[in-house]
């Protein structure tokens, strides 16, 4: 079912059907968008579980001047934000950075199943600023196209490509030296 | 400019796992949401009012004991609540009463010149047993 369809059967007053079409269609594209996030699979699992009832309460007041896709996908973005944000004042609490959090939850998830390298590059995207981590992950992750992560993020095509590339410098310096032959 | 180097090949996408059958319970279990999170239920839109009002409701009548409870017993308080009080001080009032110190001290001699200015005879005056002093 397309989008436009799910907003039509919304409209038309079947918004648990509508709500259910939601999930299968996105339900998983979101978890790894999540995940891309928050690195570990029990905290995808939760957050995930909290943006699907964001959705479902927000669902009445979409208007349409949006996409659903882009409104679905701006719901979770900010909801992981949020959670990586209450994630470094929790660090914090505990004398601890939020890379030191993060690079311990990798180490410690139990559905990561990766080799070294892949480990040491899951934590330098860890350490990225919010902004580059964000476009890193969905253009890297969700392959997502510039056109669609500029209207989630609100942000021009331009500076999404400055920020991957930034991004992408940062962790390849980081990986060099860390990887050694 | 290339996107991707040789660091980011496609194998770090798939270093992620998932348990077995997640997506499916995943699926059934967000499709409950609507059961477990009723929107736009009148009892659901007020219940923050409902607890604001709570909160207010205590905190007036539990600021109310305490003022009560610290108000002090003096006795001119109990003075003027005790209604019995205030008939005995009606009692006590100098018209009513008969005792002569309670009495504004009128002498004889001003009630004699009252009377005498009022036209009252030299006769009536003496037989009041009253002497005028001019």
């Amino acid at each position: 079912m397309t989008d436009e369809e799910i907003i039509g059967l919304y409209r038309s007053g079947q918004e648990e059907r509508a709500f259910k079409e939601i999930v299968a269609a996105y339900s998983e594209r979101l978890y790894w968008h999540v995940r891309g996030f928050v690195f570990s699979h029990e905290d995808t699992d939760d957050l995930l579980q909290e943006i699907f009832i964001k959705i479902w309460s927000a669902l009445p007041s979409f208007r349409g001047d949006s996409r659903l896709f882009t409104w679905i996908y701006r719901i979770a973005t900010n909801e992981a934000l949020n959670w990586l944000h209450k994630q470094k004042i929790r660090a914090a609490l505990k004398f601890e950075s939020l890379d030191a959090s993060l690079a311990d939850k990798i180490d410690d998830d139990s559905f990561f199943n990766g080799d070294e390298a892949q480990r040491l590059l899951f934590k330098a995207i860890a350490r990225l600023p919010k902004k580059q981590k964000t476009v890193f992950c969905m253009r890297y992750f969700d392959d997502m196209p510039y056109e669609d992560i500029s209207e989630i993020l609100g942000t021009s095509v331009g500076a999404l490509k400055a920020s991957y590339h930034f991004a992408s410098e940062k962790i390849r310096a980081e990986l060099e030296t860390e990887i050694k032959p | 400019m290339q996107e991707k180097s040789r660091i980011f090949d496609e194998a770090a996408k798939t270093a992620r796992e998932v348990p077995k059958n997640y997506f499916e319970e995943l699926e059934a279990r967000l499709g409950a949401i609507p059961d477990n999170h009723r929107i736009g239920s009148p009892a659901l839109r007020l219940k923050p009012y409902l607890a604001l009002a709570a909160c207010f409701t205590a905190i007036m009548l539990v600021g109310n004991a305490v003022l009560r409870s610290t108000m002090t017993d003096s006795p001119q308080s109990d003075f003027y609540n005790n209604e019995f009080a205030y008939v005995s001080l009606l009692q006590a009032d100098e018209y009513l009463s008969t005792e002569s110190d309670m009495q504004d001290s009128i002498s004889d001699e001003d009630v004699v010149n009252y009377l005498i200015d009022s036209g009252t005879s030299t006769e009536l005056i003496e037989y009041a047993g009253l002497t005028a002093q001019k």
